[in-house]
Order: C-alpha cells, then structure tokens, then sequence
C-alpha cells in the first residue's frame, strides 16, 4: 500500500444494491485528488453515498459539487427562486414547492403511483448527480428513498431486457392532465414553457458502461411507437420493476446528512408522510451538468422541447 | 368490393347437374361470416369444399344455418376437410360415436365445484392447446338452444396480431408458452382432476403462429390452456400476458353467434380463440351442441421452431 497523509475515506454499505454511508470526510474542506476518486468510485457502485454531520452552506456544498463536475442553476424552471447569490441552490421545502408549483398542486399522487424519479430527466442532458444537503428536518418522518436502476434492470429476463433494449420513451415536465390544466404556475410552465426529449428505456451508463432502466414514473409520459394501452401495461411492469424493495434503501435525515446520488442511475422518491408532523423540512440540493443519454443501439436522447441545462 | 362473394352456376361435372353457388356473408369486419345456398347433409362437390375452406382461411369462422345434421352426417361433412379426432383427449363422447363430443350444459358441474370463470380472460380458448398438434378446426352444431342467451363469441388471431404495434409483435415473435389443462385446484372435481392426471397435457408452443396455409401470423395465446411465457419471470408472465389476452379480447375483433337449432360453426382453431357463454348458468334452459375437430398439425412460429410436447401424445386421428 502506499504510504499516503490523506485520510482513508470509509465507505460503508446500506443495504445489497443501493447506498452506501462515507465516513472519514469533511466534505466542506478541500479535497485531494484520491479522496475525490474514492468518493466517485464508491458513488459509482452505490449509486448513491451518504455523508452526516457535514457543516456546509450554499457556498461549500457547491465547491464540492465542483470537484465532481459543473454546476448547473438551480433548475431549468426555477432559478428565480434560488437564494440571493446562489443561483445553484434549488431549495426543497413544503413552503418552496408551494410557491414553485402552487400549494393545490403539489400534494396529490399522480396517475402513475408513487413518483420515483431521477432528477429533471424531461431535459435533453438531464444532471449527471444530485447533491441534497439537510438543513432542518422533521424528528420523524420525511425519510427518502433510492433505488438502484442498473441491478433493477439486471434482474429482468432477458427476452424482457432485449425487447426494452429497443424502445425509447418520451419524458416531459408535467406529464398529467392535472398539470397541463392547472390555473398555478406549474399549468403555466408545461403549457408555455414545455421541457420534453425521447430518451432510450435503457440507457448505457457513460461512465460505468452499465446499462440502467432510464424511465420513471414521475415524467416519462408514454413509449414510442406503441399503442398508449400498450405503453401503459409496459411502463407499469417496469415501475413496479424498479420499485422492488430488494433493490431500495431509505434514508433518514439529519440536519447536517448530504446525499449525492448518481441520477444516470439511481431513481429516487420524495417522502409524503410528514405534512402532519411538527417541524419543518429544509434541504437544498445542487445538480451537476449531464451528457445527453445514450441506448444500447448507441443512438442518442432526442430534443423535443427545452434547451440543453449547462453550468449556472 | 370482395366482403359478399357469389359463386357463379356451374356444372358439376360428374352428374352434369346444376349446381348452386356458396353466399358469404360477413358478420363483422374481421371475424365471422354466415354461408348461405348449402346443404351440409348433400355430397358437396370439390368447388363448394374448397369455396368453404376459402371463406373459413379469409373469416376464421364460418356459420351455416338451419342444417339438419345428425352424428353421422356431421362427422362426413367434417371429414371433407380433414382427418376426425377422437371426441376430446380428456372427457367423454356421446354414447353412440366416438368422435362426437357433446357440449351441454351440464358439463362444467362435472368438472368443477366452483365458479368456472374467474377472471377477465377466462373462458377464451383455442380448442384443446395443451397437446402438441391442436386440432386445426372445430365443428360444432346446435340440438338444444334456449330462447335467449348462449351465444359464443369468437375472435381473429391474426387480426389482433396485426393490431399490435410493431415492437410489441416483434417481442411477442421471440416468444413460447406453456399450454395446459387448468391445473387440479381447490375448484376442481375429483373426477376433472383424474382425467387430467390419466392423460397429462402440457406443450409449449410459440406465442405467435405462422399459419399453415395461409402464411399469416397468429398471436397464439389460448387464455384458458396458456399458464406461463418460457424464459421470462413469473410476474413478467403474469404482466406480459394480460397485455396478449386484452389484445385478442378487443371486441373489434370478435364476432357474436346467436345460435338456433340447427345452426353449425366451423372455425379455424389455429387463428381464432373463442367464448363459452357463461350467462345460461343462470338460466334454467337447456342447451346441448356436439363438436367434431379435425387432427392439426404441430404450430410453428416464427422463427421456424415447432411446437414441443412436454407430456403427452399428439390428438391425432380417431
């Protein structure tokens, strides 16, 4: 081994296939090079990492971002509400839903069940990872989970993996008749400012090379090139595909607790439990700039409406 | 415009008599068509044979009305088209001819304890799936039919094959299924669950059919014989063939018979599923048919690869 004064990250596993725990790191410090690569390694076959009690603010937890890659704005919809200075920062908090997408719409489970997804895949390059920090976080409830898209796709047969090897999906901000039809800002976005692209079902991961279920119920609206019917009965099979439990791990937060997740290849869901509970939930996340995805066929995501999301 | 097709007058050249062309008339746009100007009970001419096959390939099924037919008539109408099965592989024919298997409506009492039908799909069948060479066709005429209710709806496999989307033909052409007599379950008799067990039926063939004669594809999923796809999991079976069975059970694709005494239906079992009724159960009438199937060959998919049998012999001649 070599002899080395950095400190040894440890990265401890959450669960068979999905999340892993970092200890050993500040991440609000300079990194070096081999701890940066440790991290990305551990990123890579957990899909997602996990840090507590981290001491960042808007300004640190973006330098961090920036060792893993660009920083993009906060989100393609939103950067006016990004904090004064920190046009990077998309801040999740019941308050700041309320205000993006307006208070009726943001409590109802959509026609797709619970919404599993990766971040903002309607773009064209959607992020490549997500940082999330806590800031304030209720004593119970408020918990998110991932899931691990490559070993879900994995444990499909393989005549069902070659069939979705084939298809391509399309992805759009909005997908329900809820959204297009709502009077609050969220009916104003899809209907005036469309976000849209085809991207393949499955999609080969550019840097692992694993292939990963690229589609999620919170914003693919239908496969191309099937009947809507047919399309339907598909997408459900693969939803309940990358919602089985064995591929899951949950997360309870911490003020202080940073996930980072790789959102070529990991599928998260929102927590619903906690709008009875006593406390706020505040967390901010930043995302890094992705490249456009790419099939088995080696056939590119197409545009279909939006711009590429590039650094802030 | 083809749909209604009159053969001219011509002469039969044996006898030099005069005989009357076969009128098809289409019952629904892709399923089922009445044929008019024939006696089943006469010694048909190779034309009137053939113009029959004609409109069974192009409509799937083909229904004659007020035929007088007994047993004996019925199998050598049957035996024009094809080689006569046994009356079923399974269960018992009438007392008085083997190859003639009687549909009353007392049968399913003998089978099961329960409720037969549980579930959207079930109930579709193609004739006898589990073994390795279905029968290609099945000839069913009407004794007893009650007043109203019993009419048996069919469907057109290669319609509803050709009424996928491309990508989803291409999957369900990569691939088999697992037929079988429903397996002896809490519901079944005593008496079902020996015959099964005496005669054990389980074939795998492709989901998709070529079909012998006319080259056409078949989305081949008998609801009642079909329990598994090969080589995928048990809940991507169970996801993937509802889509199947919704597809072939679109009511564009059907056809519904209202049956009369007399009345015969000759489908082509290798493109068409069809549906017992169920309503008679709870009507006191009584209804009474007798089928007739012919010996099929072994199905071939698209791929080329045939039918395997997994247990059990072919259903070949009586």
């Amino acid at each position: 081994m070599a002899v080395t004064d950095r400190v040894t990250i440890e990265v401890r596993p959450l669960s068979g296939w999905t999340g892993a725990e970092i200890r050993g790191v500040d991440i609000s410090q300079p990194l070096d090079e081999a701890t940066v690569a440790d991290i990305r390694a551990a990123l890579l076959q957990w899909k997602v990492v996990f840090f507590r009690d981290q001491q960042l603010d808007h300004e640190s937890q973006i330098r961090f971002g920036r060792y893993f890659g660009e920083v993009t704005p906060g989100h393609p919809y939103e950067g006016d509400t990004a904090p004064e200075g920190f046009p990077e920062i998309h801040t999740v908090s019941p308050a700041a839903y309320a205000h993006r997408y307006g208070a009726k719409y943001h409590n109802q489970l959509g026609v797709n069940g619970p919404g599993w997804h990766a971040d903002v895949t309607p773009l064209i390059n959607p992020p490549a990872a997500s940082i999330l920090r806590a800031e304030t976080v209720p004593a119970y409830g408020g918990d998110t989970q991932f899931t691990n898209a490559a070993a879900a796709y994995d444990a499909l047969s393989a005549p069902v993996r070659a069939f979705i090897d084939t298809l391509r999906a399309e992805h759009r901000f909005g997908i329900g008749r809820r959204a297009q039809a709502s009077d609050e800002k969220i009916g104003d976005w899809v209907r005036n400012k469309p976000l849209a692209a085809i991207h393949p079902v499955v999609r080969v991961h550019p840097e692992t090379g694993e292939r990963v279920l690229y589609v999620n119920p919170s914003f693919t609206s239908h496969i191309v090139d099937l009947s809507p019917r047919e399309s339907r009965h598909l997408l459900d099979l693969l939803w309940e595909q990358v919602a089985r439990p064995e591929f899951t791990v949950r997360f309870k937060w911490e003020p202080g607790s940073v996930a980072f997740w790789d959102n070529r290849a990991a599928l998260h869901l929102a927590p619903r439990d906690f709008d009875h509970v006593e406390g706020d939930r505040v967390l901010h996340r930043i995302t890094l700039v992705g490249d456009v995805p790419v099939g088995v066929d080696g056939r590119s995501s197409e545009l279909i409406a939006g711009e590429p999301f590039l650094a802030a | 415009m083809t749909d209604v097709h009159t053969r001219d007058l011509h002469t039969d050249g044996e006898a030099g008599a005069t005989v009357a062309g076969i009128e098809v008339r289409p019952l629904s746009a892709f399923t089922g068509a009445e044929i008019h100007g024939v006696d089943l009970n006469d010694d048909l001419d190779e034309r009137t044979v053939s113009d029959i096959r004609a409109a069974l390939l192009r409509w799937k099924v083909v229904f004659f009305r007020d035929q007088d037919l007994d047993h004996d008539a019925q199998v050598r109408f049957a035996a024009r088209f094809g080689e006569v099965t046994p009356a079923h592989p399974l269960f018992d024919s009438v007392e008085a001819d083997s190859r003639i298997y009687p549909v009353d409506k007392g049968r399913f009492k003998k089978r099961y304890t329960g409720p037969r039908h549980d579930g959207l799909f079930a109930g579709w069948h193609s004739d006898v799936t589990a073994a390795v060479n279905p029968p290609w066709a099945s000839i069913l005429r009407a004794e007893v039919i009650p007043p109203y209710g019993g009419d048996t709806m069919w469907t057109n496999l290669v319609a509803a094959y050709e009424g996928l989307s491309e990508p989803l033909q291409r999957l369900a052409d990569g691939l088999r299924g697992l037929h079988q007599f429903s397996v002896p379950k809490a519901t079944t008799t005593a008496d079902y669950d020996a015959r099964v067990a005496r005669r054990p039926l389980l074939t795998e063939h492709p989901l998709v059919r070529v079909h012998p004669e006319t080259g056409e594809r078949a989305l081949y999923v008998s609801p009642s014989f079909l329990k598994q796809i090969v080589g995928v999991s048990t809940r991507e079976s169970e996801q993937l063939l509802p889509i199947f069975w919704e597809q072939i059970t679109r009511p564009r694709f059907t056809v519904r018979f209202k049956w009369e005494p007399g009345s015969v239906a000759f489908w082509d079992n290798r493109s068409t599923c069809h549906l017992a009724p169920t309503d008679i159960d709870y009507l006191d009438f009584d209804r009474l048919l007798y089928r007739v199937t012919l010996v099929g060959d072994v199905p071939v998919g698209p791929d080329g690869r045939a039918s395997v049998a997994i247990e059990g012999d072919p259903f070949n001649g009586a």
